[in-house]
């Protein structure tokens, strides 16, 4: 019943391959997004996220390789059997990449205009004046104001806001399908931060391209996806419509997410905030790799690596809690905690 | 005479290398200078340099042994620029001296004057860097923009202008003005890494219970410059040996008829067409010391900076 | 902009002035003065007491140091016994002739160096990046005269493709026409820029390859992927132009070792600037001239670190705007 997605992405595998061993930082991660969708992927620094983004463009660098097996179909074609000037027509053109740091993304020796210009240059045959003028034109779109003059400002002229709205129009230049927007608001103040997304969501639906929104801020999923995926350790551990996600959170994991996540109107002491940290991805524990920081955990938690269960309609959880239900009465110390205190 | 600064470049050096060794060997420091060594060993260029500069260094002190002529006795007049043979395995030069010998010889005169100089350059530049960069202020200001002055003048311009004024030089004094004219980088060095350590906590908490100075210079400053400096002095012996083959080459280093790497070739020079043989030996001499000083500087800066390998 | 300039002439003055209180103390610290007669110098008595009355060399300290900073501030270096003429004509006769050689030393070594570095940043690792390492350092670690020598006996000697001294065809040059002048005058230069190349272009290609790997390390350059920029367009563009900004700088560091290595490859080239020119004036004992080469060379350093900061303030859009 669904229609062919824009993008689907079945066990992802991106190693890095060092000599410290094999870091496994994507470890089989499947998901997929429709046209005009707006997906978000949620999860602590370190879980993964970051590379998933950079593999869809294939742009991991040795030592990191995407592992045979994996698979990334976008617009009916396989990304991974392309040669690199193929893949290269792509980036930029038909997926866009938006980063964290506005400031280090942009090359600081060049106006903003010229790097913006730079893009259809790259994919068209297209003159200098005319590609100057699209870059002029998108820097209105985008919502900076004065564009002409302002095309000839360098990165660090310009503030935090305005460079990161450089970032957004550079990646629209050609009107990809998809943006992956890497952390976009992470480095910005709140009231520019909700600027930003707004734009985002503006863009959005007047271009009817997808977004995959990667954040560690739950607060910024809420405000501005359809649905969520939420990472940990390498491994996609429940994904759901972003209501029912945050009405019925299934997975531990995300249920301490939520809880670290301050919220308007309430007063507490301190936040909630899951114990331990991300495990190394050299070695990632044995079982469910959450169960070391999770309360309701018991011995299968350690002995069996849960596969993704159906909870509901389009809502999988990677807990054995859905078997065992009766499990979450009785929450413990977790194990990260104890081990914690001791340390 | 010779003899006896060689003898003096070696104890010094020993001298030098065992208390670097004990000090290092002083409680935590053990396990860093493993992991340097370590480093250094398994770095294929360093060793070969460090095997080169020993074995020149070692034939160098056997001259008297391994010279098959006395270089500078006059072997016969028809034997005047006879190219190189089995006899005369360097050839002879134009008044009939043979090469080989001279190139011995010579190569013990210029290691040791390099090695004593660079010894002289380290002195001064630690001595002077350290203390701009301890008092720091207005005295640092003004000994920073002396070195500024100093690092504007090529070296060997420098070096030719004090040359032609106190001509002809000892080997003492000659040692000295090699020496004195080859810190300027290196005080800036220790400067910085002084500035730096300055602002560190260790040295602000044993200000505060009442540390000296000089203290605090011997106990924090010289153990943390001691890297740089040794990288910097393994590199200054190629600069300083080349620099005193030009001297010699320019005729204001090392008189004749007293062998160095650069008076043979400026004996060489003038009969260059017809023998090639007596400027071309003591230059790949030349070539080989310091390319093996600048190899194992470059080995000892990636063993101790982790920083910087594989850069 | 101006206020930067205006900062950096000052800071120049200030090393010149360093500079010549240094050969100002050199010289009053030197056996004898620059026109006493000594044994391996010649110098008429009336003739070194005119020069000396000239100079000041008669009156007490103070006034000599105001005396000798005075004439340098008109630009009187002193007079040159071995040439019997003063210093100033022999420079404006010889400075030109080191400035060709040297300019066209440091554009050539830089082009080469740069070359270098970026090929071995790009093939980091592989043979090529080793072996150009390899063979830079072997000829950086070459005493600039042997490598003159070394190069006049196999380029001039053994293969006589070049000349192997001076500017130009002594004996043939007055029939040339303007054509040929040039073709003979370039020929000549082959060699010793050569030289002053391969001792230079070492550092510079060292330097290069550290700052293209420092800045293909940089956030810009993934951004230029994800935008579809082609790697070799990501190198040649993106991250040359910011590697390049550190190049800069070096250009004025170079410049002391250059101008250095000038003297000696002067001298064996006998190509007539101002290293050839000092480089005999050690045997005639000629004061004036050698000291007053510490103070030019030094001069044309400072003028060389200045204009590198400039140009490096154009550069970089970040400096231009402060």
């Amino acid at each position: 019943m669904t229609p062919r997605p824009l993008l689907s992405v079945e066990e992802l595998r991106t190693y890095f391959r060092t000599r410290a061993g094999v870091a496994r930082a994507v470890d089989g991660v499947s998901f997929s997004i429709a046209a005009n969708e707006s997906v978000g992927v949620v999860g602590e620094s370190g879980c993964g996220k970051s590379v998933t983004s950079l593999s869809l463009l294939r742009l991991i660098q040795p030592p990191g390789s995407i592992e045979p097996g994996s698979r990334i179909e976008f617009e009916g074609t396989d990304l991974l059997s392309l040669d690199n000037e193929a893949m290269r027509k792509i980036r930029g053109n038909r997926i866009a990449m938006i980063f964290q740091e506005p400031m280090t993304a942009l090359n600081p020796v060049f106006t903003v205009g010229a790097q913006l210009a730079e893009v259809p240059r790259v994919h068209e045959s297209i003159s200098r004046q005319a590609a100057w003028a699209r870059a002029v034109e998108m820097l209105g779109t985008v919502g900076i104001p004065d564009p002409s003059e302002r095309a000839h400002s360098y990165p660090h002229q310009l503030s935090g806001g305005m460079r990161q709205r450089v970032m957004i129009g550079m990646a629209l230049m050609l009107s990809p399908a998809l943006l992956i927007a890497d952390e976009p608001t992470t480095a910005l103040d709140v009231t520019i931060q909700a600027q930003i997304l707004e734009l985002l969501a503006e863009l959005r639906a007047r271009t009817a391209m997808s977004v995959l929104l990667i954040t560690h801020d739950l607060g910024v999923v809420a405000e501005s996806t359809s649905r969520v995926i939420v990472m940990y350790a390498g491994e996609v551990v429940e994904q759901a419509g972003v209501r029912e996600l945050f009405a019925q959170p299934h997975h531990p994991y995300t249920e301490g997410l939520m809880a670290a996540m301050p919220r308007a109107g309430t007063k507490r002491e301190r936040l909630t905030v899951i114990p331990g940290a991300v495990p190394s991805p050299y070695d990632w524990p044995s079982g469910c790799r959450f169960h070391e920081r999770c309360p309701y955990a018991w011995e299968r938690c350690a002995r069996e690596h849960p596969p993704l269960y159906e909870i509901g309609v389009g809502h999988v959880s990677r807990c054995h809690l859905a078997v065992e239900p009766e499990r979450r009465a009785t929450p413990h110390v977790p194990l990260a905690a104890r081990a914690g205190a001791g340390a | 005479m010779i003899a006896l600064r060689w003898l003096c470049a070696a104890a010094l050096i020993a001298a030098l290398c065992t208390a670097l060794w004990r000090f290092a060997h002083r409680s935590d420091r053990t396990s860093r200078t493993q992991t340097v060594l370590a480093r250094y060993v398994t770095h294929p260029s360093a060793m070969i340099a460090l095997v080169a500069l020993i074995v020149l260094y070692v034939v160098s002190a056997l001259s008297p042994w391994l010279a098959t002529h006395d270089p500078i006795e006059i072997l016969a007049q028809a034997l005047v620029n006879h190219p190189p043979s089995r006899e005369l395995l360097f050839g002879t030069d134009f008044a009939g001296r043979d090469v080989f010998s001279r190139v011995l010889y010579g190569t013990r005169i210029s290691l040791t004057i390099a090695l004593l100089a660079t010894i002289v350059s380290v002195i001064m530049g630690t001595a002077y860097g350290a203390t701009a960069g301890f008092v720091g202020g207005k005295l640092d200001t003004v000994m920073m923009r002396i070195v500024d002055a100093f690092l504007s003048i090529p070296r060997i311009v420098l070096l030719i202008a004090i040359g032609t004024l106190w001509a002809p030089l000892s080997i003492t004094s000659l040692i000295l003005i090699l020496g004195l004219t080859a810190w300027f980088g290196t005080s800036r060095l220790v400067r910085a890494e002084v500035l730096s350590l300055k602002e560190r906590e260790m040295v602000a908490a044993a200000r505060a219970l009442g540390a000296r100075d000089l203290a605090i210079i011997r106990r924090y400053v010289l153990p943390n410059v001691l890297s740089p400096v040794i990288v910097a002095a393994t590199l200054g012996v190629a600069g300083v040996i080349v620099n005193e083959a030009a001297l010699s080459y320019l005729g204001i280093g090392i008189p004749d008829p007293t062998p160095s790497l650069g008076n043979i070739i400026h004996d060489g020079t003038p009969y260059i067409a017809t023998a090639w043989w007596v400027a071309l030996f003591p230059g790949i001499v030349l070539v080989v010391t310091a390319l093996a000083c600048n190899l194992a500087g470059d080995g000892l800066r990636d063993a101790m900076d982790p920083r910087q390998v594989d850069r | 902009m101006r206020r930067l300039l205006a900062g950096r002439l000052l800071q120049g003055l200030a090393v010149l002035w360093v500079v010549a209180t240094l050969t100002f103390a050199l010289l009053h610290l030197a056996p004898g003065d620059p026109y006493s007669y000594q044994s391996d110098r010649r110098v008429a008595p009336e003739v070194a007491a005119h020069w000396r009355h000239v100079y000041c060399l008669d009156r007490p300290l103070p006034a000599q140091y105001a005396c000798y900073l005075a004439s340098l501030a008109r630009g009187d270096l002193g007079f040159s016994i071995s040439q019997s003429r003063p210093v100033r004509d022999i420079l404006i006769d010889y400075v030109p002739r080191t400035l060709e050689l040297m300019s066209l030393g440091l554009l050539l070594s830089f082009a080469v160096g740069i070359a270098l570095g970026v090929l071995e940043a790009r093939r980091r690792g592989t043979f090529a990046d080793w072996g150009s390492r390899g063979i830079a350092l072997f000829f950086y670690s070459m005493p600039d005269f042997w490598l003159a020598l070394m190069l006049a006996l196999v380029f001039a000697y053994w293969l006589p493709i070049f000349p192997i001294s001076g500017i130009e065809n002594v004996i043939a040059a007055p029939t040339y026409g303007w054509w040929q002048h040039a073709v003979d005058h370039l020929r000549h230069l082959v060699l010793p820029v050569t030289a002053l190349v391969l001792m230079t272009c070492a550092g510079i290609a060292r330097f290069q390859r550290a700052a293209m790997l420092d800045a293909i390390q940089l956030e810009f350059v993934v951004t230029a992927r994800a935008k579809g920029v082609s790697e070799s367009v990501i190198a040649r563009h993106h991250v040359l132009r910011n590697a390049l900004l550190p190049i800069i700088t070096l250009a004025g560091l170079t410049l002391p070792m250059l101008l250095g290595g000038a003297v000696l490859v002067e001298l064996v080239f006998s190509w007539p600037g101002m290293g050839f020119i000092t480089a005999t004036a050690v045997g005639s004992r000629d004061y004036a001239l050698v000291t007053s080469s510490v103070l030019v060379t030094s001069a044309l350093v400072v003028v060389g670190t200045i204009a590198a900061d400039l140009l490096y303030a154009l550069a970089d859009p970040r400096v231009r705007a402060a």
